[in-house]
């Protein structure tokens, strides 16, 4: 019987993190181990989403069998339902197993687990993969689900920081906060030349998108840009908007 | 220095404990560095210096003065921290004249705070800076452990990039009230037909002649209590 507690993963997790040279593989090894430890569970990997397929990232073992298994996912079973939808997806049992996955599910009970659970590892609104958990004894597997999506998160947390050092997220994320903010600027200067609420003027970016061809985040650019030269208004006009 | 897994366990358990208590993960994390560090207030605000800025979080009214203070004359330590990636440090005092390095962050709402240290610790590497920790104590509270600091000031920024705003969260303060700010800006562009960072300096100028935050100023662009025109007979006008 093992004393670890979820906390303790969150910990490990965030240890990684703070050191001088995060060590990413290391790190993510010892978390996994640290997951089928809280869960009692027999095996766990993460699975990330590389060119339109699935990628085992790490995983507590490399026994053919397994490796395998994770190769049958690829295609069906739990981790795929999981990116597919976001929530996290189980099933236990071998015949529900089978009937419901029956290219993977043979191969999962043929590695020996009878209950599995996927949860998803999500990046803003885009979920990259999955943390994938493998019970041979099916008997409690389902109380320890709640503790699958802080497991979940400690996993995100030592992949984000991995990427820390080559700044990549962090220009990402003020990537994000930029095309929000010029998007609400837009909705301020259309708000003005057509002399309506700011607060109704989402549609009006909308419908100058729509007239020009061209995605919101490009019409929010284009009317920054000519709100800049005081030319909003005169092109509103002649391309016969309608406030 | 604080024993670093101590640090981090404690930080863990209160990441953990809070979901149930449904408050944002940022808040959280405010809250907790907060009372690990004793100190008495924080906040967290990305994207500092630029147009992009947001407040995530202010633990309490002295944690918001602060933020709004820095946001309106555009310099102190929050700044400072942002653009260097150094961690910067303020005495509030009551009897000194203005701060040499930041001789705008001076009013009466601030000195009234005083005494007061408050700490901004830089969310970020160098070249990728993503926003602010800033923490303050009141002139009696024992000295911040900057080394602990540091430390939990990485968690922050690694967290704060794995809890980056859904579109549902975008709907919601602190996002929309930032949001007013931007559509502020935008009106202002187009009635001066001015670049954007010229018009949130006006914005910040009104702010500042009016003692009120940026927000306040923004929100009265909004509902066209205050309009900027670019016509020869009245340059500016304000009401």
């Amino acid at each position: 019987m093992t004393t670890t507690s979820v906390t303790d993963v969150l910990v490990q997790a965030n240890a990684a993190m703070v050191g001088p040279h995060p060590d990413v593989t290391g790190a993510m090894a010892d978390l996994l181990v640290g997951v089928t430890e809280v869960l009692s569970a027999d095996a766990a990997a993460v699975l990330v989403t590389s060119d339109s397929s699935l990628e085992v990232l790490a995983s507590t073992s490399h026994r053919v069998l397994d490796l395998e298994m994770y190769q049958a996912q690829v295609a069906e079973g739990p981790c795929i339902e999981s990116l597919r939808t976001g929530a996290g997806i189980s099933e236990h049992g071998v015949d529900a197993i089978r009937s419901r996955w029956p290219v993977a599910g043979p191969v999962i009970l043929s590695s020996g687990y009878t209950a599995v659970h996927a949860t998803p590892l999500r990046w803003h609104d885009e979920t990259f993969g999955a943390l994938n958990v493998f019970w041979a004894d099916e008997s409690d597997f389902e109380e320890r689900l709640t503790d699958c999506r802080a497991l979940g998160d400690a996993v995100t947390l030592v992949l984000l920081c991995g990427r820390l050092e080559d700044g990549a997220l962090v220009e990402s994320l003020r990537a994000a906060l930029h095309r929000r903010t010029v998007v609400e600027q837009a909705k301020g200067a259309l708000a003005h030349v057509l002399g309506i609420d700011p607060g109704d003027s989402f549609e009006a970016l909308t419908d100058f998108g729509r007239r020009e061809e061209i995605p919101l985040g490009h019409a929010a650019e284009l009317v920054m840009a000519l709100a800049r030269t005081g030319t909003l208004g005169e092109h509103l006009a002649k391309s016969g908007h309608h406030g | 220095m604080a024993d670093v897994d101590d640090l981090l366990s404690q930080l863990a358990r209160r990441i953990v404990r809070g979901v149930e208590q449904g408050l944002p993960l940022p808040t959280r994390l405010c809250q907790a560095t907060v009372d690990l560090l004793g100190c008495d207030g924080g906040a967290i605000t990305l994207a500092y210096t630029l147009l992009e800025r947001v407040t995530l979080c202010t633990t309490n009214d002295t944690a918001r003065i602060l933020e709004e203070a820095q946001d309106v004359v555009g310099q102190g330590p929050g700044p400072d921290a942002f653009t260097t990636g150094v961690y910067q440090r303020f005495d509030l005092t009551v009897e000194d004249g203005p701060n040499p390095r930041w001789p705008l962050l001076e009013s009466q709402t601030l000195t009234a705070l005083a005494p007061l240290v408050v700490h901004a610790l830089p969310l970020g590497e160098p070249d990728h800076m993503l926003g602010v920790l800033t923490l303050h104590q009141a002139g009696s509270t024992p000295p911040l452990d900057i080394d602990a600091a540091r430390v939990v000031a990485k968690v922050l920024t690694a967290a704060l990039l794995a809890d980056a705003p859904t579109q549902h969260d975008l709907g919601h303060a602190p996002w929309a009230e930032r949001a007013e700010v931007h559509q502020a800006t935008g009106m202002v562009v187009a009635q001066l037909g001015v670049p954007e960072s010229d018009a949130i300096a006006l914005l910040r100028a009104h702010a500042y002649s009016h003692d009120q935050s940026v927000t306040a100023s923004a929100h009265a662009v909004l509902t066209r209590q205050l309009t900027f025109s670019a016509t020869p007979e009245r340059k500016i006008e304000s009401t």
